[in-house]
């Protein structure tokens, strides 16, 4: 009798699991169908804004208007912490862009390697008492130096307090009404800002900041901090970075800017309005994700002052960063990441979703990156059990998993096909055939554990913020090739 | 359940047939990109003693010929963009005109006007580019009306460019400004540029935008007047220093400070009291390029500006007027002694005796310093000597 109980009970339970498993399958088709749908309407805007875009590249004579007088003064803003590897190449790169009117402000955050004395004796700098505005408040700034022989070059040294104190420190000290922020691990193309500040002067009014192309340098040949040879990356994870910073940036972040719901200007290499990012009180430091964080704060600003602006994404301006290339620090970056977007949806994020006084990015943006990035790693992860649910509970046969999952894949591979389109048709950055083969190649391995461990970190990313840790991770720089 | 796996099947198939055509348009683009660049390459080979000739007679006095070797269209559209190269380099109209003449036997512009008037938006933006390059004036009623029909885009200021460029006098130029200001952006830096393309009198067109009522015309007048320095230009440009816009103020009065032979007592007296302080600053930067010691008084008052640049900006341009100017600093800091103020003034001419007793070698410095130290000391009670230069 007890028998017939127990077996009753487990058969109940079990039907209970069952109707969970099925309930959860049909959550999961219309997740995915949302965010697919998502995906290839960012995508859809992205090839629209192709053509118009290879115009503007086309015929605005970049080189003409480098020389322009017309172009606004800009203070490029270079946070650096233990950088002494790379960080005189950075700034000699910087020193000799094509453009008419920018300073360089390197902003030491305390390093405790030997960047200050690196750049002190490479630019025989001098300690100076100009004068600085006290807009933000930061850790104490032990000095600033310059050397009239590089008149465009100041340097701050100042106590640690990470990258967005650094910034902020940098934007007390610059000169200018437009602030740069740029990446010491990371290079400019000689005329990346006048190609950014060609998409700012045809809308001064609005543009509160314009966004940079990242691309990856790995494998490239640098010859005094420009970018000679571009050279598909040879190793395994700087070649599958590439395709997804393709992925995300031409596919992604031209489609997002077309509708004005961009979130984030990359912290490698962005434009801004200096007194909007006042307004808003500068860089949230103490926590990574400063630069969706500061986007965030500028739409939210923007919006609830009635202020008519743009977040705009120029994709010809190119700034060439170092990508992690061993796995250790890779990790460390996308945890890294992982942490920052969930402290700025937590902070900023659930106060704009869904209100239609936020517009696209409230009504959009905000609930595409709380509901498919941010809560991503729980739905990918529960799936994964789900599918072991349906297997052990014979709720599937393997026909059908192999159907699910070619489908999900070629899905997504599309996109993938589709930012290769957009290179191919507006950039062409990869001149040889066999670097296209390479780029497809890449595409498909990032289906074989690469994006499943993108999964894996983002999730460990959120354990880190449960944990209260908020440090920025291992960071290892090498020297550009020569 | 089978169901679902029939429409999954179902859209895998679509799934594989749109993933396999975009695979194939990609390499075709990459393959078509592969070849244009070898076909580049071959013209550069083919047509290398053409262009050495086109280089070679641009300053004679001949008319250029057309080339002896049949031209693909491939080719034709490389030799374009050469010419447009070439064309752009130059400043000088005679030899623009020269290159817009072999355009024409080459029967580019004829091609490009075609397609100005064609159906196809993009051929038509890339016509309206190809005509600016060649300055093509008959090409400025389809430009102009194109340029008002179109929305605000990049491709915007291709069309005002070309216009510019093709434009046959200044009623042309200000047809394609007024077109442009229905957007209301704030553009008014680009739109300068666009017009200095162009082969009119920019002069005239900009001191006339300076007249008018619109301060987006105002704004283009003031900026464009930058380069040019008369008197004519200053009396322009003060009286829009009282404008109620606050950027028309500045600009009206970084022009003035620019273009004046010389400042009314009065009117730096205004410009030292004026309520910007922007408007304060670029003027005492003025006075102090001017290095005129009738102004020590007002740069002295100065020093008690509220806003610290300003007054920053005074003392480095008291130290640049000399001795009167380094006593009148001198005091003024005495005046602030044992304040916060009086210790910043005193820090900036601590620096400015450091640095100036780095450069012994150039006489008028070395003069600089032993005045400013002398006054500095005698002023400021400082017993010890900072540097000595010998």
């Amino acid at each position: 009798m007890k028998f017939i109980e127990y077996y009753l009970q487990t058969d109940s339970w079990l039907h209970f699991l069952r109707e969970l498993l099925l309930g959860y399958g049909y959550f999961a088709m219309y997740y995915v169908v949302v965010i697919t749908l998502i995906y290839y309407l960012i995508f859809a805007l992205s090839i629209r804004q192709t053509f118009p875009l290879k115009r503007g590249i086309q015929y605005n004579r970049i080189k003409k208007l480098s020389g322009s007088k017309h172009l606004p003064a800009v203070s490029l803003l270079v946070p650096a912490y233990n950088e002494e590897l790379t960080i005189i190449e950075n700034v000699r790169s910087l020193l000799a862009l094509n453009y008419p009117k920018y300073e360089v402000i390197v902003i030491n955050d305390g390093s405790t390697d030997n960047t200050f004395q690196v750049m002190v004796d490479e630019f025989k700098l001098e300690k100076i008492n100009p004068i600085v505005a006290d807009h933000i408040q930061t850790e104490k700034v032990r000095g600033i130096y310059y050397n009239p022989e590089y008149p465009t070059l100041y340097f701050i040294d100042k106590e640690n307090g990470g990258k967005a104190d650094s910034l902020n420190a940098g934007i007390n000290l610059s000169h200018y009404p437009l602030i740069s922020t740029i990446d010491a691990d990371s290079l400019l193309e000689k005329d990346a800002l006048t190609r950014i500040a060609r998409v700012y002067l045809e809308n001064p009014e609005d543009t509160v900041a314009v966004g940079g192309n990242v691309r990856i340098v790995n494998s490239c040949t640098v010859e005094d901090g420009i970018v000679k040879n571009v050279r598909f990356p040879k190793k395994l994870l700087p070649a599958l970075q590439n395709v997804e910073y393709i992925k995300a940036f031409l596919g992604g972040r031209i489609g997002w800017s077309a509708i004005n719901g961009l979130i984030i200007v990359s912290g490698a290499f962005g434009v801004f309005q200096k007194d909007k990012v006042i307004a808003v009180k500068g860089y949230r430091g103490g926590y990574p994700g400063e630069d969706m964080n500061i986007v965030i704060k500028l739409h939210r600003y923007c919006l609830e002052n009635k202020i008519p602006y743009r977040v705009a994404f120029c994709p010809d301006a190119v700034c060439w960063t170092q990508a992690p290339d061993t796995y250790r620090i890779l990790s460390s970056q996308r945890k890294r990441w992982g942490r920052g977007n969930l402290k700025n949806m937590i902070e900023e994020g659930i106060h704009m979703v869904f209100r239609p006084k936020y517009k696209v990015f409230g009504l959009l943006t905000l609930p595409y990156n709380i509901l498919f990035e941010t809560l991503n790693p729980y739905v990918r992860i529960t799936g994964l059990l789900a599918i072991l649910g349906y297997w052990l509970l014979n709720m599937t046969d393997w026909q059908t998993l192999v159907v699910f999952a070619l489908v999900n894949f070629f899905s997504c591979f599309i996109l993938s096909l589709g930012a290769l389109f957009i290179e191919e048709a507006a950039f062409s950055r990869y001149p040889r055939l066999s670097d296209l083969n390479k780029m497809l190649l890449y595409s498909f391995l990032m289906f074989l554990g690469y994006r499943q461990l993108g999964v894996l970190w983002r999730f460990l990313g959120h354990i880190d913020y449960l944990r209260n840790n908020n440090t920025w991770g291992t960071m290892v720089r090498t020297r550009f090739n020569k | 359940m089978i169901t679902s796996t029939n429409i999954a099947i179902n859209i895998l198939y679509v799934l594989v047939a749109c993933n396999a055509i975009f695979m194939v348009v990609v390499y075709a683009m990459k393959l078509k990109e592969v070849k244009t660049r070898r076909a580049f390459d071959q013209f550069q080979i083919k047509f290398k003693d053409y262009l050495t000739y086109i280089q070679a007679h641009l300053h004679s006095e001949e008319r250029l010929r057309l080339p002896n070797i049949p031209m693909s269209q491939v080719e034709r559209g490389f030799l374009q963009d050469w010419l447009n190269d070439m064309i752009e380099s130059f400043t000088d109209t005679k030899q623009r005109q020269k290159l817009t003449l072999l355009c024409e036997d080459l029967g580019l512009i004829e091609y490009h006007m075609q397609r100005l008037g064609s159906g196809s938006y993009r051929a038509k933006v890339d016509a309206a580019y190809h005509l600016g390059c060649m300055r093509v004036g008959e090409a400025v009623p389809l430009l102009l009306k194109m340029l008002r029909q179109h929305k605000h885009d990049s491709s915007l200021f291709v069309i005002a460019r070309a216009v510019a460029k093709c434009a046959r006098d200044e009623h042309d130029v200000k047809q394609m400004v007024r077109s442009l200001l229905k957007h209301e952006k704030g553009f008014h830096d680009l739109l300068v540029d666009i017009i200095q393309e162009s082969d009119i009198d920019q002069f005239a067109l900009f001191t006339e935008f300076v007249q008018e009522e619109h301060p987006t015309l105002i704004m283009i007048g003031l900026t464009g007047l930058k380069e040019y320095s008369s008197p004519g230009v200053a009396s322009a440009a003060y009286r829009l220093i009282d404008h109620e816009r606050e950027e028309i103020q500045v600009r009206a009065v970084e022009l003035y400070l620019n273009s004046s032979p010389f400042f009314p007592k009065n009117v730096v007296h205004k410009l030292l009291h004026h309520a910007n302080g922007e408007i304060r600053l670029l003027t005492i930067q003025a006075l102090s390029t001017l290095r005129n010691e009738s102004f020590v008084n007002a740069l002295k008052d100065s020093l008690q500006d509220e806003d610290k640049r300003v007054v920053h900006a005074s003392a480095i341009a008291l130290i640049n007027l000399g001795q009167t100017g380094i006593s009148a600093l001198c005091t003024g800091a005495l005046a602030y002694r044992g304040q916060e103020k009086g210790e910043w003034l005193q820090g900036i001419i601590e620096e400015e005796i450091k640095h100036l007793s780095t450069e012994p070698h150039d006489l008028d410095k070395l003069t600089r310093y032993n005045a400013l130290l002398y006054a500095y000391e005698k002023t400021l009670g400082k017993k010890n000597r900072i540097y000595r230069v010998v």
